[in-house]
């Protein structure tokens, strides 16, 4: 019931009514919330009707604003979820600083509620061992500040694939704690990293893009063609053309009126690539399906192939890397070109006469 | 039958065009009615969860050129899509089709079944046997297989059903004509808002499907938006000469036909707590491919098809808002639609992943417009 009100008030344009939507929606940390006033009631009933305990003054302003905090930040957390289906960045930059300034008030209601300021040798203590503590523990602090980012950002989870390129750490996370994360690498190493280490240095989180949750894996490969074979078609390598890949049976990847005299065999190379390439089952459309030219170096003219392959497992993904590669090498022939090969057998020689000559 | 009430009955039949731009015969239209009435009536038990063996096998008896039967294997096409159907499975048989036989002696049989008011260009792209020939397009991606023969087979399995013309006359005869030749239109007209509803929220993330989770939130929230939006017609009197507007919502109708079947499904598996959207989220990437397979079968039906060589080499070498264009104009030709989505789950999940939203949304607001129709 409290769900439906809920939701149906979280459905209103007017922006109030999605505010008191969001305050009594039933969330997780709304019902801490709700637990905590409960806490708070049996003790003030214990108090009042049998005094059974005796319970300072200040913790029930404590407990106030810390149910006051945590309803202000479920609040939040609830619209946040809201505006970003409806991509409302501005609404979305107003709860984020609501959850700060909510934190910062709770540290100076606990601050004046303490009333620290009025017993100066209290204060002192207090600095001096909190200083000595933090200080002491200040990986284990900064460790949980990042385990607690990490959490509500749902930037990790176990079971989650990881790259650190830092430390060389590349591999599936076993155990997260305050303080460590274990990491099983790829290569059968375990490796510990501390947790702040993921707050403050670059991590890559590949557990989506490994889950089949992205465009597809990414496919980068650059193939240099021997200058030397770049040439306008003739006729009759027109007629070739047309016959092998527009006329023949099966699927054409060539336009008729593409395939015609004096235009380059390069350019009619990198059309059948890219129209092989959209057609390929593996191959995603989405981000992009790029067959590009490089600039020109002394190993030729690179094309470069730049996709997303539907294949997410490793062996698969190698598997069909391999094949379109393969296709790719085999097809160079079809226009009448090579790839760019260094004369190393000219170099090896020149070599082994210089040896024979010592 | 459910109960009807009177301001839900419509009769969007008798708005469809040719592609010529006449209207259909009163004939052929009466039969569409028969015959959807009788198949929602005969098999709405049947219900298959993914991975079940069985699959569903009609046989259906056409006495010379009878638009009836016809229009129940067209109605049988566009109904009978199930969530065992897996369209990756390596063979063929484990695939889980419906496989629709029809029994006829008419030697011109597969280009009366191909004629605009049966099953249009649906037989082009299924795995079509005509006797003991091999099979057509025998790994279509279609999750219909159709077979003509012209002596009865013998009926042995669990889910094989013989229908007769007669069976479907005295079906007809027995049943009040106004439960017949109207539609109710409710749970079409939640599809349509929900559909919406999809269309609007654009931070759902499309790439990923099985996402659920986000769709749900959505769903929960955004559903009281259409609530409040009252009672209005399925099809109002002023689109009633819209082409585009009818297909779109007779889609709606056929979508929302075939809820009974995935409902029963789950249901199935869950017992009575089927209107939770939790217990449907399990199910969520089996009723996205069911649902793309009926999409598929219900466009071929309509008169669309996939995009021809030409037509796909030209769009790859088209870029941002010339490429929508060009797919819009190429789905809005009157006599040849073509349209980019009519390929296999796996295609369009790299071609254009951007509108699998709509099959995860709406399959997910299947319990919601059960819910809000009993409400």
């Amino acid at each position: 019931m409290c769900s439906r009100i809920s939701n149906r008030l979280l459905s209103s344009p007017n922006s109030f009514c999605q505010i008191l939507g969001a305050f009594i929606k039933p969330s997780a940390l709304a019902k801490t919330g709700w637990l905590i006033v409960i806490g708070f009631g049996i003790l003030l009933m214990l108090q009042a009707y049998w005094k059974l305990i005796d319970t300072p003054t200040e913790l029930y302003y404590l407990g106030c604003i810390t149910v006051l905090t945590i309803f202000i930040i479920s609040t939040c957390i609830t619209l946040t979820d809201v505006y970003s289906l409806l991509k409302k960045e501005e609404a979305l930059t107003r709860c984020q600083i609501t959850i700060l300034f909510a934190i910062g008030l709770w540290i100076i209601g606990f601050l004046l509620i303490f009333d620290i300021n009025q017993n100066k040798s209290y204060y002192l203590a207090l600095l001096i061992i909190g200083s000595m503590l933090g200080w002491i523990y200040k990986d284990t602090l900064k460790g949980i500040t990042a385990f607690v980012h990490l959490r509500i950002n749902h930037l990790l989870k176990i079971g989650d694939w990881i790259q650190v390129p830092k430390y060389n750490v590349d591999g599936e996370i076993r155990r997260v704690t305050l303080t460590t994360v274990t990491i099983y690498n790829w290569d059968t190493t375990t490796s510990s990293l501390p947790t702040s280490v993921l707050l403050t240095d670059h991590f890559i989180n590949v557990q989506r893009m490994a889950e089949g949750k992205t465009y597809g894996r990414q496919m980068i490969k650059t193939f240099s063609i021997n200058n030397k074979f770049i040439h306008p078609i003739s006729l009759k390598d027109a007629e070739d053309i047309r016959k092998r890949l527009v006329l023949g049976d099966g699927p054409h990847y060539l336009q008729d009126n593409e395939v015609r005299e004096g235009v380059l065999n390069i350019q009619l190379f990198r059309l059948y690539i890219y129209h092989w390439l959209m057609s390929h089952p593996d191959v995603s459309h989405k981000p992009w399906v790029l067959a590009r030219w490089m600039d020109p170096d002394e190993h030729g003219t690179p094309l470069q192939i730049y996709i997303y392959l539907k294949k997410y497992d490793l062996p698969e993904f190698e598997w069909s890397q391999s094949q379109i590669i393969e296709h790719i090498i085999t097809s160079l022939d079809w226009f009448g070109l090579q790839l760019f090969q260094s004369r190393s057998e000219v170099r090896e020689t020149s070599e082994e006469k210089k040896e024979g000559s010592v | 039958m459910k109960n009807h009430s009177a301001k839900y009955l419509e009769q969007p039949f008798e708005y469809l065009k040719r592609k010529n731009g006449e209207a259909f015969d009163s004939e052929i239209v009466a039969n569409w009615y028969k015959a959807r009435a009788f198949v929602l009536n005969k098999f709405s038990h049947i219900a298959f969860l993914p991975g079940d063996v069985h699959h569903f096998h009609p046989i259906v008896m056409v006495d010379n050129e009878c638009g009836l039967m016809l229009s129940v294997v067209r109605q049988l096409a566009l109904y009978a899509h199930f969530l065992n159907y897996n369209e990756n499975f390596p063979d063929i048989k484990g695939r889980k089709r419906t496989s629709i036989t029809i029994i006829s002696n008419n030697p011109n049989i597969l280009d009366i079944i191909q004629k605009e008011e049966y099953l249009c260009n649906l037989p082009k792209y299924c795995s079509l046997t005509i006797e003991d020939k091999e099979p057509r397009n025998k790994d279509s991606y279609i999750d219909i297989e159709i077979e003509i023969v012209k002596t009865c087979p013998s009926i042995s399995g669990d889910f094989e059903y013989l229908i007769t013309p007669d069976e479907v006359k005295a079906f007809c005869d027995s049943h009040d004509s106004q439960q017949i030749f109207s539609i109710d239109t409710r749970r079409a007209i939640w599809t349509q808002r929900l559909y919406y509803v999809g269309s609007e929220i654009d931070n759902l993330p499309y790439e990923d499907i099985h996402d659920v989770e986000r769709y749900s939130l959505a769903l929960n929230i955004f559903q009281y938006r259409e609530i409040r939006r009252g009672i209005t017609p399925l099809i109002p009197k002023e689109v009633k000469y819209n082409t585009n507007v009818i297909k779109e919502s007779l889609s709606n109708i056929f979508c929302s036909d075939c809820f009974e079947t995935r409902y029963k499904a789950i249901e199935q598996y869950y017992s009575k707590s089927n209107t939770k959207i939790d217990n449907w989220k399990t199910f969520n990437s089996a009723l996205c491919m069911s649902e793309h397979a009926r999409w598929v079968s219900e466009k071929l039906i309509m008169g669309y098809r996939p995009l021809n060589e030409q037509e796909r080499l030209t769009d790859d070498c088209l870029f941002g808002e010339e490429k929508t264009q060009y797919r819009k104009q190429l789905k809005s030709k009157v006599k040849d639609p073509a349209h980019i989505d009519i390929c296999s789950l796996s295609d369009l999940l790299r071609i254009d992943p951007d509108n699998l939203k709509y099959d995860s949304f709406l399959m997910l607001s299947i319990p919601t417009i059960i819910k809000n129709e009993r409400a």
